[in-house]
């Protein structure tokens, strides 16, 4: 492999790997904080890839211009609201009315919200049944570095997720809010004995969380151009499996775990020849070599365990 | 200040309070003893409607807290040190603390009130950014009680707080409890320990079985002789 091509697909392991570090915060957050497994999680993606194309559609009718900074950061600030919103509702219709039921309930029942999420937008959008072109927000000259010629939107997700990973950690590390969620995380009935209102950390949470899961959305459809009704499945499978990875309710851990996965799979694409058609297996294989040799995850326990 | 009548509390159909009568009066401390699994803890979970009492009231302040969410009821005045610390393990001495004064916004205050923490116990200023879980016993003790003052609160609910520790800190941490109530502040001491907390209280009941079986409610040392005679009796009979 050439030095060129090794930078490229490093890059294409780095974006592809932060995309789903981005979703799998959210998976280990809901676990962490909340005690739920929400697979409704991928279709969050998935509709913040649509917020962001139905959006750039209505600000570019406004009078907006494609691929302008004012398009990208109207767009931007759309999906991250319209995510927390979709998280606050599944909070009060879902998670909520779920509390004390079976785990297995709660997690069938996201299972389910997520065929009529996926449904309703297949439905809902024009044409929806077929994959949709998603428009370059952000025009952005060709990088070169070394010689090597980078697609800036590769960039400019990287960046983004970055800064969007690291406002969250900031968050919960060194705010006042982000102590009660971890409290609650660590203790959650020592947390309500301390007057900390449990149920509010919840909603910010599933706020929190689904609001980086549909911004990873409107990356996917920067990186690739193209956008589906059902590219929430295979989200939900990798940021999953990015979280038990990293042990599920560590943030940390799912940060590094969306980034191996990433690295991974483009290690399995560029070197097992016709290796693309693996590519969605290794997630399945990482989650299971996980569960049977780390449960805790690869790094042995979880950030925010309970007492 | 704090009023139990009449209350009954039970863990889906599994009754467990029976009738339970009991008063903590301003400025007092009012003892419940009672052996394992007598329904003590049951008794703040209750008072913290963590459980809601099927039948009777809980007055604090004259007021019926009973069906309040639980964050009210610590917003309005009541601290609580729960049974096994509960100290947050994975977060610093001082966040702890910070995590106490959520429903307090005066963050001179809340300085201020560490401040006292760390005068009370220099102990924890010496760990200040220590991980709380990695802390012994009595150190997560003396967090646990300065954590719930750091809400203000006018009433102190302690479960068992000598459990597990060693004899020379059980002294400290009651010497401690005896100091907050020279201060002024109201306390509710649970106990198994019971001729010291006995000694130190106001006022005494014996819980069995999840019913008042006996109480003393004079300051004197023949009512309180006949309450250890019950509790000593009630223990003897346990162990034969
Ligand atoms: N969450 C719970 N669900 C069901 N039963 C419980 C629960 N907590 C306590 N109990 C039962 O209630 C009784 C009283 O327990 P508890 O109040 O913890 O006793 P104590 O604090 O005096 O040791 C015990 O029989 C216990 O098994
Ligand atoms: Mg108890």
């Amino acid at each position: 492999m050439s030095g060129e091509v090794f930078f490229q697909q490093f890059l294409n392991a780095l974006g592809l790997g932060i995309m789903y570090a981005l979703i799998a915060v959210g998976f280990t957050l809901f676990f962490g904080v909340i005690e739920v497994v929400n697979f409704a999680h991928g279709e969050v993606f998935m509709m913040g890839a649509f917020v962001a194309l139905i959006v750039s559609g209505i600000l570019v009718a406004a009078g907006f211009t494609m691929g302008s900074l004012p398009l990208f950061v109207a767009v931007l600030v759309a999906v991250l609201i319209a995510g927390g919103i979709i998280g606050v509702l599944l909070e009060k219709f879902i998670v909520r009315p779920m509390r004390g039921a079976p785990d297995i309930m709660t997690l069938l029942i996201t299972l389910g919200i997520s065929i009529v999420m996926r449904e309703a937008v297949m439905l809902l959008v024009p044409n929806g049944r077929n994959p949709q072109p998603f428009p370059n927000l952000m025009d952005l000259d060709s990088i070169q570095i070394g010689g090597v010629l980078i697609k800036p939107e590769a960039i400019l997700s990287i960046v983004l997720s970055a800064i969007l990973i690291g406002g969250l950690a900031y968050i919960i590390e060194k705010t006042t809010f982000g102590r009660y969620i971890r409290a609650t995380a660590q203790d959650r009935e020592a947390a309500m004995m301390m007057g900390i209102n449990v149920k509010k950390v919840f909603i910010v949470t599933l706020a929190l969380g689904s609001a980086l899961g549909a911004v990873a959305g409107l990356m996917n459809g920067l990186s690739y151009g193209i956008i589906k009704f059902d590219m929430g499945f295979a989200a939900s499978i990798k940021g999953f499996a990015a979280a038990v990875v990293g042990g599920l309710g560590n943030v940390y851990g799912a940060i590094a775990g969306g980034l191996l996965l990433g690295f991974l799979e483009i290690l399995v694409v560029s070197v097992i020849p016709d290796g693309s058609s693996y590519q969605d297996i290794v997630s399945f294989i990482i989650v299971i070599m996980c569960l049977v040799f780390r449960p805790a995850g690869i790094f042995g326990e979880r950030a925010y365990e309970k007492v | 200040m704090l009023t139990l009548v009449n209350v009954y509390t039970a863990y889906g159909s599994v009754p467990v309070l029976k009738n339970v009568t009991l008063e903590v009066p301003d400025g007092q401390i009012t003892c419940l003893l009672g052996s394992n699994g007598a329904g003590k803890s049951t008794t703040i979970n209750t008072i913290l409607g963590f459980v809601k009492p099927k039948a009777g009231q809980v007055l604090f302040r004259g007021k019926d807290i009973s069906g309040k969410s639980t964050e009210s009821i610590v917003r309005s005045g009541v601290g609580v040190v729960p049974e096994g610390r509960r100290v947050f393990p994975k977060m610093t001495v001082e966040e702890n603390l910070f995590v106490g004064a959520c429903a307090c916004s005066d963050k001179t205050r809340i300085k201020e009130n560490i401040a006292k923490a760390y005068t009370m116990f220099p102990r924890l200023a010496e760990r200040r950014t220590q991980n709380a879980g990695t802390m012994s016993g009595g150190e997560q003790q003396m967090l646990a009680i300065s954590r719930a003052l750091m809400g203000e609160p006018e009433i102190l609910l302690l479960d068992e707080p000598s459990l597990g520790l060693a004899p020379l800190v059980v002294n400290d941490i009651f010497n401690t409890i005896k100091q907050l109530n020279k201060d002024g502040m109201t306390i509710l001491l649970i106990e198994q320990n019971g001729a010291k907390a006995l000694e130190m209280a106001d006022r005494g009941y014996l819980m069995q079985k999840g019913e008042l079986i006996a109480s003393c409610t004079e300051k004197t040392a023949e009512a309180k002789e006949k309450l250890m005679t019950v509790y000593l009796n009630q223990q003897k009979g346990k162990e034969a």
